[in-house]
């Protein structure tokens, strides 16, 4: 009688443990996915010498994103090796300057994206650069030191080119443009 | 009790009267110029501006003007900037735009052989930079220019839009190698283009009898512009004779291919480069 106590009790934890553990791993997979952008995408109907497959579309786009949440990465651990995966050229370049300024400055910064509005507005004609505006919002945080300092919320136009590698886009250029830009709020 | 709750809340007020910043900053400085930060207030703070152009952290008393000289910061884009007191946070944000003058291209163009008289068959891109590599997004005008030695170039102007200009060019008549250059301001940026006969327009063969052999010999080969089809491109031989088939590979030379082939009386020689076909030849004996 107690053995068979013992044996659902032992049940019970286990089933709590379980039920936690699903709980976790939801709240976790509910939390990643509440950090996702919100991403639209215009392509107008000419823009260029070339036509733009959807295939093509899809994989700039998706490499574009990839390309803000290894920027992210990079600049919270100050990691230039961060860049490699979606950056080359003169923006890879720029990015690593950025990066060794941050470790003079002792500084560290994050950018949670919030919201990309996509815009091609250019493939050339032999298909080896494609260029986008992007109007995007964004969350740029700062520490210093490893402590927490300010975040503030930023909306911001970026004009992206990118260029095919073996097996992906990468960004080679990318700068703000001044026009679209708008300071929202301010976190502490 | 109240007397010290009174002496703390007043210094609780004058601090943050001492610590109380504004922070002003340009909306737009050009990359290159010094920017100025302007604060308000008194005690000593931290300027941090950040974005991903440039990462710059100062110390500063409050009250002052803050000047961060372009080597610190170049790159066009978005900054944000905090300006955090003991007591306070303040943000704000500017913009570095690039410089309007052109001082380099990123010139891509393709192929970098092709034939001549291509329709639209050549290629050019040019993204416009400044002096410290930033894509100038305002639109500028960017020349193309074709051109091959002893013959009038081809020009063409585009105003680029977001820092790119882009065009298609048909390839000239001539061969040779072309001069491929796109200009925006004082930037240039020269690449070479080898532009290479087409096919042969007309081809035709003649023969006369060596020894117990047949010398062939082609007319020299030209393009439908009059150039000379390129060296080494291959021409073939075909001799048929008794219900048999022999043919010879010759490469041309100079604009000629020749080759020796058996002189077989009644035999029928036919002669092909690429997909041009040629004239028909039937030896009899040289009569």
């Amino acid at each position: 009688m107690r053995m068979s106590m013992r044996k659902a009790d032992a049940i019970t934890q286990l089933v709590i443990v379980v039920a936690c553990s699903l709980l976790c791993l939801a709240g976790d997979l509910f939390a990643e996915g509440a950090t996702h952008p919100v991403v639209q995408v215009e392509v107008p109907q000419s823009f260029g010498p070339r036509p733009l497959e959807d295939q093509t579309k899809d994989a700039v786009v998706r490499d574009y994103l990839k390309c803000w949440r290894q920027m992210s990465q990079a600049f919270t651990g100050n990691d230039v090796g961060a860049l490699d995966g979606a950056f080359t050229g003169i923006a890879r370049e720029k990015l690593a300057g950025v990066i060794a300024q941050q470790q003079r400055a002792n500084i560290t910064t994050s950018y949670r994206d919030r919201s990309h509005h996509i815009t091609f507005v250019f493939y050339s004609q032999e298909g080896l650069s494609i260029e986008v505006v992007d109007d995007a919002e964004y969350d740029v945080g700062l520490s210093d030191d490893g402590r927490f300092q300010a975040m503030q919320h930023v909306k911001a136009r970026y004009v992206a080119v990118l260029t095919p590698t073996e097996v992906s886009w990468k960004v080679r250029m990318f700068e703000g443009d001044a026009d679209g830009m708008d300071d929202i709020t301010v976190q502490k | 009790m109240i007397r010290t709750l009174t002496i703390c809340f007043a210094i609780w007020i004058l601090l943050q009267f001492a610590f109380a910043a504004n922070l002003h900053v340009p909306q737009n400085v050009e990359a290159g110029q010094t920017t100025m930060i302007t604060t308000e207030g008194s005690g000593t703070a931290h300027i941090y501006i950040v974005g991903p152009g440039g990462a710059i952290a100062k110390a500063v008393e409050l009250g002052s003007q803050t000047s961060i000289p372009p080597d610190e910061i170049s790159n066009a884009g978005h900054y944000t900037v905090f300006l955090i007191t003991p007591t306070s946070t303040e943000a704000s944000g500017f913009d570095v735009i690039s410089s309007p003058q052109p001082t380099s291209l990123s010139f891509l163009a393709r192929p970098s052989r092709l034939p001549v008289s291509l329709h639209d068959g050549i290629s050019g891109v040019a993204y416009v930079f400044d002096a410290y590599h930033n894509l100038i997004l305002q639109s500028l005008p960017v020349r193309f220019e074709l051109s091959l030695p002893k013959t009038a170039p081809e020009i063409h102007t585009v105003d680029s839009h977001l820092g790119v200009a882009s065009i298609q060019m048909d390839s000239s008549a001539q061969a040779g190698n072309a001069s491929f250059e796109a200009m925006a301001g004082m930037a240039k940026s020269l690449r070479v283009l080898q532009q290479v006969p087409g096919d042969p327009c007309r081809l035709s063969i003649s023969a006369r009898p060596v020894g117990d052999r047949l010398h062939v010999q082609t007319q020299p080969l030209r393009d439908c512009t009059g150039n000379l089809v390129a060296d080494g491109t291959i021409v073939t031989f075909t001799e048929i004779y008794d219900g048999n088939r022999s043919t010879v590979d010759a490469p041309l030379k100079q604009g000629t291919a020749q080759a020796d082939i058996p002189a077989n009386r009644g035999a029928i020689i036919t002669v092909a480069a690429g997909e041009v076909l040629g004239n028909q030849l039937r030896w009899n004996g040289g009569q």
